[in-house]
C-alpha cells in the first residue's frame, strides 16, 4: 500500500462498515429438499473513529463474531461495503489482503487454540515478520524481544512452549503476535473471556495500554456488559444479525433506549449485594437464526411489542437528534410524538 | 434452621496411591443450612468442584478422601457405595455446567425424563406410562419450560441451552432433594437465560426449603442467588460469611482483589486493580499462604506457616493481615 498516494480526511473514520450481509447457504437442493440460508449478519452499519474503541455486544448467535470475520474477509461478505482508511476492501487482490492484514489484525477468544504448539513464545512472534519480510533476522528477534516485554512477558519466558503458559500468559503471546507488525486496527473477539476473573483485568489494563503505546483502534467484542462499559467508546448491540441500538457507551448505559438492550443491562448480576435493581425478565429464548420471527426479531420477547412489529423490520433511526441509533418501532414512535 | 450438609476438614488428593497422590482440596470446613443457598467462588483449579464431588463421592477412582462429610447423622466419605447411591438423585442431586453433555443424545425427553422419576421417586417405581407423564409434564411446569406435552417428544439437540438446563433441573426435581449441588450452572448461557435460572433456583430454594450449593466464578452470581457466600483459593476456604457482609467488608485481601478486579456496571469510570501474577500450579505451591506471593499485605509469617481459619460471629477468614472494616473504604494506597 501506498500511504503517501492516498488523501485522508482527518475525520473520516478508520474503518467503515456499511450495509454489511453474509449469508450461509444450507442444504443440498434438489432431491435432498430445499436449499435454504441463514444471514448471519443482515445490512450491518457502523464505524470505528481513528484511536477509539468499538464494543460489539450480543448473546450467542446474535452474529458478532461473523460481523468481525467478514471485515477480515475470513468469510468474505454477502454484500455491502468494508472500507478501511478510505480504501474499499472488496476491490483487493488477494495479493493486496496479504498487505492489508498487516493494518487489521484479529485476537481470538481461545489463545492456545491461536498459537502453534511445537513453536516458542519467540518464535510465535518473529513468524509474523518472517511472513511480511521485514527486517534480517536480528532486527527481527529483537523487535520480538521488546514487544513481549512491552506485554509482559520477561525474557525466562521466550524459550517456553504454549502448553507451558498460563492461560493469562498464552493471550500476552497473542497479543505480541498481532501488534508485532504495527496494525492500525485490532479486532479482539471474547479476549478475556476464556481466562479467571483476576487475569482478565490484568489483560483489559494491558489491551489499555497498548492502545494508547501502538496508537490502536479496537473492535472489542463481547458477551461482557461490564467489560464492554467499562472500556469502549461506542458500542453496538446485535441481535440475530442486525444491530437494534448503537451509540456512545456511556449514553447506552445511562439511559438504554431498545428493549433488548435494557433488558440485557438489566440481566447482568451485580457484585453488590444491597444494591436492589430491577431485572427486566425476558420471556422466552432467543431465536432460531435459521428460522427467524417475522417483523422485528425481538417482537416475541419484547414487553412493548405493537401489531407493526410483527410485520416489519424497523430501521436503525437515530433519537433525539444525537449519535444514538435504535431500531425499535415504539421508541421511535415516541420519540417523534414528542 | 438445621444444618443439611457439614464439611469437616475434607481433604482430597488425587494420585494412584495415597503417598502419591497430590493434595487439591487441603482442609474445608462449612456447612449448609436448610433453605439457604451457598455460594462457592473461586477461580479454576481452587478446588470448588473437587469439594462438592468428593461429598458426593464422585470424585473418581483415584482421589483419596479424609476428613468427615455430615449429612443425617452420617458421614459421606466412609458411606459404603450402595449406600451413597441411594442418597444420590433422591437426597443429594447435582447439575452442571453444560446440561448437552448430561443429557443422553439418542433418548427423547420423555425416556430420559421417565428413567429420572422411576430412579428418584420410589412412588414411581412401577407407576403406569400416564402417571409418568403427568409427574413428567408437572416437573417440566414447575421448571418453567412452556409446552411441556409437545418437549417431552423432543430429543436433547432441538433443546436450547437453557431449555436443556431447565430439563435437568426438572430430573433433579423428581427425587425433591434435600441438597442440591449446581456446578456452574449458567455459565454456558446467555445472560437474559442466565436470570431466569438464577431467578428459578432461587425460587425452588425459597418455595421447597432446598440448600443449595452453588459453584461459580463469578462474584456477580453470587450476590444476587446467594446467602452466604465461601470464598475459595488454592484447595481452601479463605473467606466465609453472608453475602453483603463479605462484599461490603471483604477481609481477605484475596477476596478484596477479585472484587476490584472486575469492572462495575455502576460505577463505569472506577479504574480496575488487577491482581499480579498467577495462581500457583498444585504441584508447586508456596510453603506458607497460598495468596502470599500474589499478596500486597505479605510478610514473612505469612511465608512461614498457613494462616489459621478464625471464625467470629458467622465470618470467617483464613490471613494473618486481615483487612480491617475501615481500611477498605479507604485508598488501595496505603496496602501497597
Amino acid at each position: 500500500m501506498n500511504s503517501q498516494l492516498r488523501s485522508v480526511e482527518p475525520l473520516e473514520p478508520l474503518l467503515s462498515v456499511r450495509n454489511l450481509r453474509l449469508t450461509f447457504r444450507y442444504g443440498f437442493g434438489g432431491w435432498f429438499g430445499n436449499r435454504r440460508h441463514v444471514h448471519a449478519v443482515d445490512g450491518v452499519s457502523f464505524d470505528v473513529a481513528r484511536g477509539e474503541v468499538l464494543g460489539i455486544v450480543g448473546e450467542s448467535s446474535s452474529g458478532k463474531s461473523s460481523v468481525a470475520k467478514s471485515i477480515l474477509n475470513i468469510h468474505p461478505p454477502s454484500s455491502g461495503q468494508v472500507v478501511f482508511d478510505g480504501e474499499d476492501l472488496d476491490t483487493l487482490s488477494s495479493h493486496e489482503w496479504r498487505d492489508m492484514r498487516r493494518e487489521i489484525q484479529y485476537v481470538f477468544q481461545d489463545p492456545l487454540g491461536a498459537l502453534d504448539p511445537r513453536m516458542t513464545v519467540l518464535d510465535q512472534v518473529i513468524e509474523p515478520l518472517t511472513i511480511h519480510s521485514i527486517g534480517n533476522t536480528i532486527e527481527r528477534r529483537r523487535q520480538a524481544h521488546d514487544l513481549l516485554g512491552a506485554v509482559g512477558l520477561m525474557t525466562e519466558s521466550h524459550g517456553k512452549y504454549p502448553h507451558e503458559l498460563s492461560g493469562g500468559q498464552r493471550q500476552r503471546v497473542v497479543l505480541a503476535r498481532a501488534l508485532i507488525l504495527k496494525p492500525r486496527l485490532l479486532i479482539c473477539d471474547e479476549p478475556v473471556s476464556a481466562l479467571d476473573v483476576s487475569i482478565q483485568a490484568q489483560v483489559i489494563q494491558l489491551l489499555e495500554e497498548l492502545k494508547k503505546t501502538f496508537d490502536l483502534s479496537i473492535v472489542f467484542i463481547s458477551h461482557d456488559l461490564s467489560l464492554i462499559r467499562y472500556f469502549c467508546d461506542t458500542m453496538v448491540v446485535m441481535y440475530l444479525g442486525r444491530i437494534v441500538e448503537s451509540g456512545s457507551t456511556a449514553e447506552i448505559f445511562a439511559n438504554p433506549r431498545h428493549p433488548y438492550t435494557q433488558a440485557l443491562i438489566s440481566a447482568i448480576p451485580v457484585a453488590e449485594p444491597g444494591l436492589k435493581h430491577d431485572v427486566i425478565a425476558l420471556q422466552g429464548e432467543p431465536p432460531n437464526p435459521f428460522n427467524p420471527p417475522t417483523g422485528c426479531h425481538f417482537h416475541p420477547r419484547c414487553r412493548l411489542q405493537e401489531t407493526i412489529c410483527r410485520s416489519v423490520y424497523p430501521d436503525l433511526e437515530p433519537v433525539d437528534g444525537s449519535a444514538l441509533r435504535v431500531a425499535c418501532h415504539v421508541v421511535t414512535s415516541r420519540h417523534q410524538d414528542q | 434452621m438445621s444444618t443439611i450438609l457439614d464439611f469437616i476438614d475434607l481433604k482430597v488428593a488425587f494420585g494412584p496411591s495415597q503417598p502419591l497422590a497430590l493434595p487439591v482440596v487441603h482442609g474445608v470446613d462449612f456447612s449448609v443450612e436448610a433453605g439457604e443457598i451457598m455460594g462457592l467462588v473461586g477461580e479454576s483449579g481452587s478446588g470448588k468442584s473437587v469439594t462438592c464431588l468428593a461429598a458426593l463421592n464422585l470424585a473418581g477412582p483415584q482421589a483419596h478422601i479424609s476428613g468427615k462429610v455430615r449429612f443425617d447423622g452420617k458421614n459421606l466419605v466412609t458411606l459404603p457405595e450402595r449406600e451413597m447411591s441411594k442418597l444420590r438423585g433422591r437426597e443429594l442431586a447435582m447439575i452442571f455446567q453444560d446440561p448437552m453433555s448430561s443429557l443422553n443424545p439418542v433418548k427423547t425427553l420423555r425416556s430420559q425424563m421417565f428413567e429420572a422419576i422411576k430412579l428418584n421417586n420410589p412412588a414411581f417405581l412401577n407407576a403406569r406410562r400416564r402417571a409418568l407423564t403427568a409427574e413428567a409434564i408437572r416437573l417440566l411446569e414447575e421448571v418453567g419450560i412452556p409446552e411441556p406435552i409437545t418437549r417431552l417428544s423432543a430429543y436433547p439437540h432441538q433443546l436450547s441451552g437453557g431449555m436443556s438446563q431447565r430439563a435437568m433441573i426438572a430430573m433433579m426435581l423428581a427425587g425433591s432433594p434435600t441438597l442440591l449441588i449446581a456446578d456452574e450452572p449458567t455459565t454456558a448461557l446467555d445472560v437474559t437465560i442466565q436470570a431466569q435460572i438464577l431467578r428459578l433456583l432461587r425460587g425452588l430454594s425459597d418455595e421447597r426449603g432446598m440448600a443449595i450449593i452453588l459453584i461459580t466464578h463469578d462474584l456477580g452470581v453470587i450476590a444476587e442467588t446467594c446467602d452466604r457466600v465461601a470464598v475459595m483459593y488454592c484447595g481452601r476456604i479463605v473467606e466465609i460469611g453472608d453475602v453483603a457482609s463479605v462484599f461490603s467488608s471483604p477481609a481477605h485481601p484475596y477476596t478484596r482483589g477479585l472484587l476490584k478486579s472486575r469492572p462495575r456496571l455502576d460505577q463505569g469510570d472506577l479504574q480496575l486493580t488487577p491482581i499480579g501474577g498467577t495462581v500457583p500450579s498444585p504441584y508447586d505451591l508456596p510453603s506458607g499462604c497460598a495468596f502470599a506471593p500474589r499478596c500486597s499485605k505479605v510478610s514473612e509469617t505469612c511465608a512461614e506457616a498457613v494462616p489459621p481459619f478464625n471464625i467470629a460471629d458467622d465470618r470467617g477468614v483464613a490471613c494473618f493481615h486481615p483487612v480491617e472494616a475501615a481500611e477498605t473504604d479507604d485508598a488501595e494506597g496505603a496496602a501497597q
